[in-house]
């Protein structure tokens, strides 16, 4: 049980923000962060360690993001309308060295809405990378993709989301 | 980051892509170790059932039991003596299947044609 705290503790943050990116809800991204963690500590002695653990704990969250998802098209739910980062159980932390002279919060809602109205794929890519800061590398072992679909996903991803932000400067 | 530092034309604005995040709420450890605790008090094959290899091994059970009952059919004479059909078992003993006539429209049918019914002999004077 201790391992599992230490899971939570290192993990938890980049599990909820991917979960809750992707799902754009927050209760049932609460839903998928405690089952990953539950699949991760029953599945515990199968890890042989040969992907980083951090990487491995994205892996089960991201499933079960898709598994949601999937489960979402037979159902109402829909992404048109993109939710407030608040509603979505996010919050704004402005980055480092941004000029002040920006409203980053405004950009930074207006960036959110575009990754939530990207296809499933590159809103995945795009979260890893770009929110969670994840290499390339761990983004293949992340999405069991090849680097050329990786790289792919997120390039086409970079030109949609160029499209939706024309206007904000480069 | 250095990799997404070697990406040049990555616009200034997607910086803050990691400026929106999120922290688990803090009962998420009690939850999950409600979980825990309720999955080790099911069965152990409540939980089987709930693995994608339950729905693999059913399916698989379906596909045996067609062909074994393709195989059974095809054997010869297998479940199908003169007495073992079921239709014929229950229609067929008279040859009527379900269609047995009246005996008295039964016998107007064996006089012929010539021989009208009541209803219609008026008609034909």
């Amino acid at each position: 049980m201790a391992a599992l705290e230490r899971l939570l503790e290192r993990f938890g943050g980049a599990m909820a923000t991917l979960a809750r990116s992707m799902l754009r809800d927050a209760a049932e991204a609460q839903d998928v962060v405690e089952e990953a963690l539950v699949r991760a500590h029953e599945g515990g002695p199968k890890f042989r360690g040969e992907r980083g653990l951090r990487t491995w704990m994205l892996r089960i969250t991201a499933n079960l993001c898709r598994d949601r998802l999937r489960r979402r098209r037979f159902t109402a739910a829909s992404l048109d309308e993109p939710t407030p980062i608040e509603d979505a159980g996010l919050r704004f932390d402005p980055v480092e060295g941004w000029d002040e002279r920006l409203d980053a919060r405004a950009l930074a809602e207006r960036l959110d809405a575009a990754i939530s109205r990207l296809p499933r794929d590159q809103r995945e890519a795009v979260v890893m990378r770009h929110r969670l800061g994840l290499s390339y590398e761990e983004m293949v072992e992340t999405l069991g993709v090849p680097l050329g679909t990786v790289k792919s996903r997120l390039a086409r991803a970079l030109t949609a989301l160029r499209a939706d932000m024309k206007g904000f400067g480069e | 980051m250095s990799e997404r530092d070697q990406e040049p034309d990555a616009p200034r604005w997607l910086r803050l892509a990691a400026s929106v995040r999120a922290e688990p709420e803090p009962a998420t450890l009690a939850r999950v170790r409600a979980r825990l605790a309720r999955r080790r008090a099911e069965p152990r094959w409540v939980r089987w059932l709930a693995r994608p290899a339950a729905l693999a091994a059913s399916a698989a059970l379906l596909v045996v039991s067609a062909w074994a009952g393709r195989l059974w059919l095809s054997l010869p004479g297998a479940g199908r003596g003169e007495d073992s059909s079921l239709v014929n078992a229950l229609l067929g003993e008279d040859e009527s299947y379900g269609f047995k006539l009246d005996p008295a429209d039964e016998d107007a049918a064996k006089a012929g044609p010539g021989a009208a019914g009541a209803d219609s002999e008026g008609l034909s004077r």
